[in-house]
């Protein structure tokens, strides 16, 4: 299994001078000189920033816990590995998710899980609309609209027990649709970026994250109206 | 001549608010989406609520990474740069 970009070996010693990969923009040519110089915190850190979100990855294809802890960990090590040889061609994250969704792939087959994330079950999963629909009228108006949050975005961000109600949401939500919202609003990734590495279409991405924002806005809603 | 917020009602605009807020609208379904938001206090408060959502989402903390897993990798990772410098690249 190739864990580098792809291309001719021979790419290595034809291009760029010292261990900088040529192409990586310059922040990430500075965090890899840092790794094969060696350093540990720089590593720590990067281990911190996406080791948790490579587990919530590899369980996409291999549910079970403790096969995907294993998945991450070898990816760590080909990660290590491939480092010296990394071009930069992708960001650095865009590579290091390859090199797990390769390996999960490959443990998922044998494991005998052949699924593909763009084929787990239908779209939405539970088929409901962003609202209920009885909150609108026939003619698609609002019949039962939002009441009116009374709280500044400063307040909501701060207020412990909406956060608490939303963390709670999230790990209800239908499995495709918690990862695409906690890649694309906890993590901030691109779009583009969850559908290269999830491998799927921007169409599904969208509505796997517009049915995810949709369910946690009304779990604020229900909260913030006392009950209703 | 503007066909101002024409056949859109609040339940498509509900449905196409992720779509806005993302930005992954043609100009003209973005122009009509603006029209009925300047009209439509209801999925102007809508659009806030979920603008706020995503904005609490984004503070959310990332999940801590157990002590032994940072440490195994990181011994791991002394052990792969050790071996750095003595293999002839």
């Amino acid at each position: 299994m190739r864990d580098s970009e792809g291309g001719p070996q021979g790419d290595t010693e034809a291009e760029g001078a010292g261990p900088e990969p040529p192409l990586a923009r310059p922040e990430e040519r500075e965090l890899i000189a840092s790794l094969l110089k060696g350093d540990e915190q720089v590593f720590a850190a990067l281990v911190d920033q996406h080791h948790p979100t490579m587990l919530r990855v590899a369980r996409a294809y291999v549910p079970a816990r403790g096969v995907a802890e294993e998945v991450v960990q070898e990816t760590w090590l080909a990660i290590l590995r491939g480092l010296p040889k990394f071009q930069g061609r992708s960001s650095l994250k865009t590579w290091m998710f390859r090199i797990l969704t390769n390996r999960a792939k490959t443990r998922a087959k044998r494991e005998g899980r052949t699924v593909p994330m763009s084929a787990m079950g239908p779209l939405d999963e539970d088929g409901e609309p962003a609202v209920r629909p009885d909150r609108f009228t026939d003619q698609g108006h609002w019949s039962s609209p939002p009441r009116e949050w009374r709280t500044s975005p400063e307040q909501l961000v701060v207020n412990a027990e909406v956060r608490e109600q939303i963390v709670a949401a999230i790990a209800t939500l239908p499995e495709r649709q918690r990862l695409v919202v906690t890649l694309r609003d906890l993590k901030g990734w691109t779009s583009q970026e969850v559908c290269n590495v999830l491998e799927i279409s921007h169409t599904n991405q969208r509505v796997l994250l517009h049915r995810a924002r949709s369910k946690v806005r009304a779990v604020v809603e229900r909260y913030l109206d006392g009950g209703s | 001549m503007m066909m101002v917020g024409a056949g859109l009602v609040c339940r498509d605009v509900t449905e196409r608010m992720t779509d806005y807020l993302d930005g992954n609208m043609g100009w003209f379904a973005w122009l009509q989406f603006k029209l009925h938001l300047l009209m439509c206090k209801h999925c102007m408060e809508y659009l806030r609520q979920m603008q706020m959502t995503r904005e609490t989402l984004a503070t959310l903390p990332g999940s801590p990474v157990p002590e032994e897993v940072r440490s195994g990798l990181v011994d791991a990772f002394r052990s792969w740069h050790e071996e750095l410098g003595t293999d002839p690249l």
